[in-house]
């Protein structure tokens, strides 16, 4: 193994430590706390989005039956 | 206890992602969700099994072992396509996230088998090529990872675009460049040229795979971020190790070069 090699299996280890440690810490607020971030929940549920969306239009579609008042609904007068 | 239950449970946010619906969609109990430190031990076991079947793959040569890592990348692409879909085209597959608690653990095993015997091949042909390229690697990623957190890369919807551009012009150049090998038995000279073109092409494909790991490093912050379901967890370390995997094979070409 030469010099070269040595040197960068090193600082592999190294950058391996620093990968794995500071992946655990939340990213600064000047990552964080701004409007133009990538909107990645659009992207990856846009499956359940979507099951979301026909369900809601099935359940608008389905007539609305209207309740008939039976003998057991109480009378309420003013 | 206000009236509102997702300020009770998140706090004031200004940032409009949080005050989505989907938002509150997603938001389940602090058990059933994505948490950094989950995200890196998933990130963890995935390296893990990548090298633990490379190691086979490097130390049992034949063509059993060539069939079998064949497969192995068979399987993976498949694992990917199952899980990412093709998203650009998301009417053809949708991502499908929930899959990943699945399908990452045969993409690790499978890449790793596929690497392993590249890996070897190479490093019979340069000595200690294979140390220098993960060594690299890991300096490229960690550097990455520190500029994300800071704050000073800030991924947003442009650099997704020119991201998903870059990195499907690639794709698309590889496939090209492989039929043309089927037909020709030669494939492009600027992919396997040793010389300024092929170089400046490797270095170029390099720095694209590098900041592929930005975009994987805001999935995994803002999946935890976002409460989102537990199995973002292995979708965001099947991202990451997929590129870091796709950076490995990349620096080892570049170095290959440099050294022909």
């Amino acid at each position: 193994m030469n010099t070269i090699t040595l040197l960068l299996a090193l600082l592999g280890i190294a950058s391996f430590a620093v990968l794995f440690y500071f992946l655990r810490f939340k990213a600064s607020s000047r990552q964080t706390d701004r409007d133009n971030r990538i909107p990645w929940h659009k992207i990856w549920f846009q499956r359940e989005r979507y099951k979301e969306t026909k369900a809601s239009i099935e359940e608008q579609k389905q007539p609305k039956v209207e309740k008939q008042p039976s003998e057991e609904d109480a009378d309420f007068k003013d | 206890m206000s009236k509102h239950a997702a300020l009770d449970r998140f706090g004031r946010s200004g940032n409009p992602l949080i005050r989505s619906d989907l938002f509150n969609q997603t938001a389940l109990d602090n058990e059933d969700v994505t948490t950094l430190d989950g995200a890196v031990n998933k990130t963890a076991i995935l390296l893990g099994l990548t090298v633990s079947t490379a190691a086979i793959s490097w130390n049992f040569q034949g063509p059993t072992m060539g069939l079998i890592s064949g497969i192995g990348m068979f399987a993976a692409v498949i694992a990917s396509l199952a899980t990412y879909g093709l998203w650009i085209f998301r009417w053809i597959i949708k991502p499908t996230p929930h899959r990943a608690p699945y399908t990452a653990p045969i993409y690790a095993v499978g890449m790793g088998f596929a690497i392993g015997l590249i890996s070897e091949q190479m490093e019979s042909l340069f000595p200690g090529i294979v140390i220098q390229a993960v060594s690299l690697t890991f300096f490229v990623a960690a550097s990455l990872l520190l500029l994300y957190k800071t704050g000073v890369i800030r991924p947003d919807q442009n650099f997704l675009l020119i991201m998903v551009s870059a990195t499907l012009g690639i794709f698309f150049t590889y496939i090209a460049s492989f039929i043309y090998a089927m037909v020709t038995g030669s494939s492009f000279s600027i992919i396997t040229d040793t010389g300024l073109m092929g170089i400046g092409f490797s270095l170029l494909v390099v720095a694209i795979a590098a900041l592929n790991l930005v975009l994987d490093f805001d999935i995994i912050e803002q999946a935890a971020e976002n409460r989102t379901p537990k199995y973002m967890e292995w979708f965001g370390a099947m991202a990451l190790v997929a590129t870091l995997i796709w950076l490995y094979l990349e620096i080892l070409r570049l170095l290959a070069k440099l050294r022909s």
